[in-house]
């Protein structure tokens, strides 16, 4: 199931929500267990099991190395680690990377090697990422063993942050898992955050997504200049509102339930530098990254070439994380090549940039790496990238400047572009802000990232009866439209299923 | 609780459409999408576990949602409002035209079934040498009309297609295909030379993606020409309306909320009475090329010749010694009505309909003796639909 569906929104929510509360505490994290599997096999009720192999895989791990560890024995806790690090990254091997290695390595001795052809399971990449930060976290002290299997089952099967992230770490929520306290004030703001999340994936990555598809099925070597910026642009914001959409959806997700899940978005396109890039997009991926790859392996502290060495493999692994397929290695790499030079080479100029300038650098290296990530074959890649550069075809002219459909799909698309470039540099979350001073930092605004939860301690201020209505409506108007949005629902993908 | 209110506002809108789902009668058709909506899914453990069954009822929440309708009807405003000229199948043109969107052609689909067709005129001329083919390949509003367009829409080229099965088939040669006459009438440019001028009739509806009377008259009057032929004028017909409420298939597609419906005219002569019709394999009796009994329902174009029928057989008392083989779609339909003045006998075969390939359905009428041959469909269809593969046996897909 997704959450940008009727089907989620106005039968499994209201079903969900309304038992979760009339439950009894201690029922509340094996209801939520359950739920979570319902949701998860509505599409693919045989992948279930993979799912709860690991989640039993790791509920065992913790134990057999909290123990171990209980009794001073490190090498029998080290190897239960072993056991849990092999057995997700066996899982993911098997079902996401297995056709890749047989293809790349049948292309390398030059024989054909049969791959199994095994679809993927949808989110495994983000459960695997969680079961073994249990057993990590568990390993380092930073988490207590977990002994109630079902609210470890609850913590990996946690229907909101399921399939599309936040990749929540086991210590970020361990607290939540057996002591939250479920409360008006989080779930209002979860409400508002789900609005805002739905709205900024169905009202606006679905329509500059059809936009994209209508660029992307042309031939990409022989585009205008103006179509290639016009096409990679849309996609560009396709992505960043799907995917922090499905954030934001799932932070609010899980404020209804009481939980505080990390953010994952912070208004990226806004970066100053890659570097910066970095710590805004997909925030909890770069985090397990850093926490259970780049530190372990030295980090920055162990010399130029270590520390050369470590961006090299953790952005190989990020690359390859969003896709089994050369492109999405090459695409972790150009983004490794960057932060080499930044961190190597331009440390202090890079700081002394105006941020306007920082920003367009950043924003433009994106741009064109977007391309490597959206065309899987060199042909593509490299067609495209020159289509970008002007050399389409069409010559230097205004020919190869735009074209008919150029022109078209500016005036179809032009408004809702510029409401989304607007949206994603964080101005009208601001401008709300301000608006709203009084109160929540929360609003109708189409995009609208943290609301931190220290920010709801306004409990003794009475708010504005103006704002409070605007708030109202605007929301209400959202929700009405991406409703509108969803009955006709002629294009609704899932951009996840390659991660 | 005040400071929620937003919040508070949500769920309650979020509750009552749940709980108007749960309690509302299912629809099991679209009268304004002209489509079957999904009902309840049938439920078994192997639907279950297949996914089948989770599948179904996404979609089966989908299509019953409560005001389905008016929820697209608002998408579509919005998206106009945003400045969308298109909704993904439908562009909203000038002066009201719904005008469909049309892929691009398919030229591996679109040589296969030039050579079908071809294969098929073959076996024909051998047969019936001498015989006289006209293909009328049927442009669609936007090509005749692009001003109707939006500014800047991309279309297919609208030559495309005719121009391909021109080369393809190589029919203007003499005895290129076999002995007998041939051609790919320009269809286009007399439905363009028809559409111009301020008084010019309108040759497409509005809200459906066929032509209106006025414009079959004009191809029918651009294939006499081709196949040397005194066609009939205007003024010997009485021209009636019949409905002034079609709503049509792009108007299904559009889900606007206000739009003046179309009007259907009837063109017709004393030559049209007296027919003997034969509607597939049902018996030979009395019958008209009209249908009233659509008028009242959605698929008001059905009037014409009852929609598309695998096989109509069509005896009339025009004594011109002459029968035509029709191979075509629902745009001839409204054509018919013209042409029986020319012909003693007219068999009309829809080749997406027959269970066979046109050319062995013939191979079981031996007493059918055409004279004339005409090939009447949307050029976009046959740039890429599969079912024209149909017109021979061992061609096509």
């Amino acid at each position: 199931m997704v959450f940008s569906s009727l089907l989620f929104l106005y039968v499994f929510l209201p079903l969900t929500v309304g038992l979760y509360y009339l439950a009894p505490r201690r029922f509340r994290n094996p209801l939520l267990f359950l739920a979570s599997l319902v949701f998860y096999a509505w599409g693919e009720p045989v992948y279930i099991l993979i799912m709860v192999v690991s989640t039993l895989l790791d509920f065992c791990c913790g134990l057999l190395v909290g123990r171990s560890r209980a009794l001073g024995r490190d090498r029998a806790a080290r190897l239960f680690v072993a056991v849990s690090v092999v057995g997700n990254l066996g899982l993911l091997v098997t079902f996401k990377y297995a056709d890749f290695l047989a293809h790349s390595l049948g292309d390398l001795i030059g024989l054909p090697i049969p791959a199994p052809g095994l679809a993927l399971p949808i989110g495994i990449s983000f459960y695997t990422f969680q079961t073994m930060s249990y057993t990590l976290d568990v390993y380092r002290g930073d988490a207590r063993v977990q002994g109630n299997f079902l609210s470890f089952g609850a913590y990996v099967a946690l229907f909101p942050q399921l399939i599309a992230g936040p990749i929540v770490r086991y210590h970020e929520i361990a607290e939540d898992l057996d002591h939250r306290r479920e409360s008006m004030e989080l779930a209002a703001a979860g409400v508002r955050r789900l609005v805002i999340g739905l709205s900024k994936k169905v009202l606006v990555a679905n329509s500059i997504g059809y936009a994209w598809d209508q660029v992307k099925a042309l031939d990409p070597g022989g585009l205008p200049v103006l179509l290639a910026w016009f096409g990679i642009l849309a996609f560009a914001f396709q992505i960043y509102f799907d995917f922090s959409g499905y954030s934001d959806m799932a932070i609010g997700l899980g404020n209804l339930f009481g939980f505080r899940f990390p953010e994952n978005f912070r208004y990226p396109y806004s970066a100053t530098s890659i570097t910066d890039f970095w710590r805004r997009w997909h925030i909890t991926l770069g985090t397990w990254f850093r926490e259970y790859v780049y530190i372990p392996l030295g980090g920055s502290r162990a010399g130029p070439v270590r520390h050369l060495r470590n961006l090299l493999v953790v952005w190989m692994l990020t690359g390859l994380w969003h896709g089994a397929s050369w492109n999405f290695l090459f695409w972790g790499l150009y983004y490794a090549l960057f932060l080499v030079i930044e961190k190597f080479l331009f440390r202090e100029a890079i700081s002394r940039w105006p941020p306007f300038l920082g920003r367009a650098y950043a924003f433009l290296v994106v741009l064109v790496g977007w391309v490597p990530f959206e065309f899987t074959a060199v042909r593509g890649i490299a067609g495209y990238l020159a289509s970008m550069a002007g050399f389409g075809g069409g010559g230097f002219g205004r020919a190869g400047l735009w074209d008919d459909r150029t022109r078209y799909l500016l005036g179809s698309f032009g408004v809702l572009l510029a409401l989304a470039a607007l949206g994603a540099s964080g101005t009208p979350a601001r401008w709300l802000r301000r608006l709203a001073a009084s109160r929540l930092p929360s609003d109708g605004a189409p995009s609208l990232h943290p609301v931190p939860v220290a920010g709801l301690k306004t409990g003794g201020m009475a708010p504005g009866f103006l704002p409070v209505l605007a708030e109202a409506v605007g929301l209400v108007l959202l929700f009405l439209l991406a409703t509108a949005f969803l009955v006709d629902a002629s294009y609704n993908p899932f951009l996840y299923f390659r991660f | 609780m005040f400071r929620h209110a937003a919040a508070v506002f949500v769920a309650l809108v979020l509750s009552l459409l749940a709980v108007l789902n749960v309690l509302q009668a299912d629809r099991s058709f679209s009268e304004h999408e002209n489509r079957y909506l999904q009902e309840f899914p049938a439920f078994s453990l192997e639907r279950l576990v297949s996914g089948t069954f989770g599948r179904e009822f996404d979609q089966y929440i989908q299509d019953q949602f409560p005001f389905r309708d008016r929820w697209i009807a608002l998408k579509t405003l919005a998206e106009r409002a945003a400045g969308r000229r298109d909704n993904g199948r439908i562009y909203f043109g000038r002066d009201g035209f719904l005008l469909v969107m049309d892929p691009e052609s398919d030229p591996d689909r679109l040589a296969r079934n030039s050579e079908a067709l071809r294969q098929l005129l073959a076996t024909l001329m051998t047969r019936h040498p001498g015989l006289s083919a006209s293909i009328l390949l049927v442009p669609t509003a936007p090509e005749v009309r692009p001003d109707l367009l939006p500014p800047h829409a991309p279309v297919p080229s609208p030559e495309f297609v005719a121009e391909s099965v021109r080369s393809l088939l190589g029919c203007e040669t003499p005895g290129a295909v076999g002995p007998g006459s041939c051609s790919v009438v320009d269809l286009l440019s007399a439905l363009r030379t028809a559409a111009a001028g301020p008084d010019a009739p309108s040759l497409y509806y509005r809200t459906d993606h066929h032509w209106t009377t006025a414009g079959a008259f004009e191809a029918y009057r651009a294939w006499a020409r081709a196949a040397g032929i005194q066609p009939s004028e205007r003024d010997d017909f009485e021209i009636r309306p019949v409905s002034d409420r079609f709503f049509g298939t792009t108007w299904s597609s559009a889900h606007v909320l206000s739009l003046p419906p179309d009007r259907i005219d009837a063109w017709t002569a004393p030559w049209q009475d007296g027919l003997e019709i034969r509607v597939q394999d049902g018996p030979w009796g009395p019958g008209s090329l009209y249908h009233p009994e659509f008028l009242g329902k959605k698929d008001q174009y059905a009037y014409f010749l009852g929609g598309n029928q695998a096989s109509v057989d069509i005896r009339t008392g025009a004594g011109t010694g002459r029968t035509l083989l029709l191979i075509r779609d629902s745009y001839a339909n409204s054509v018919v009505p013209f042409l029986v003045r020319h012909f003693d006998r007219l068999l009309v075969l829809d080749p997406r309909h027959l269970n066979v390939p046109v050319d062995r359905y013939l191979d079981g009428l031996p007493d059918f003796e055409p004279t004339d041959f005409l090939f009447l469909a949307r050029a976009s269809s046959f740039g890429r639909n599969s079912e024209f593969g149909r017109l021979a046996g061992g061609a096509g897909s």
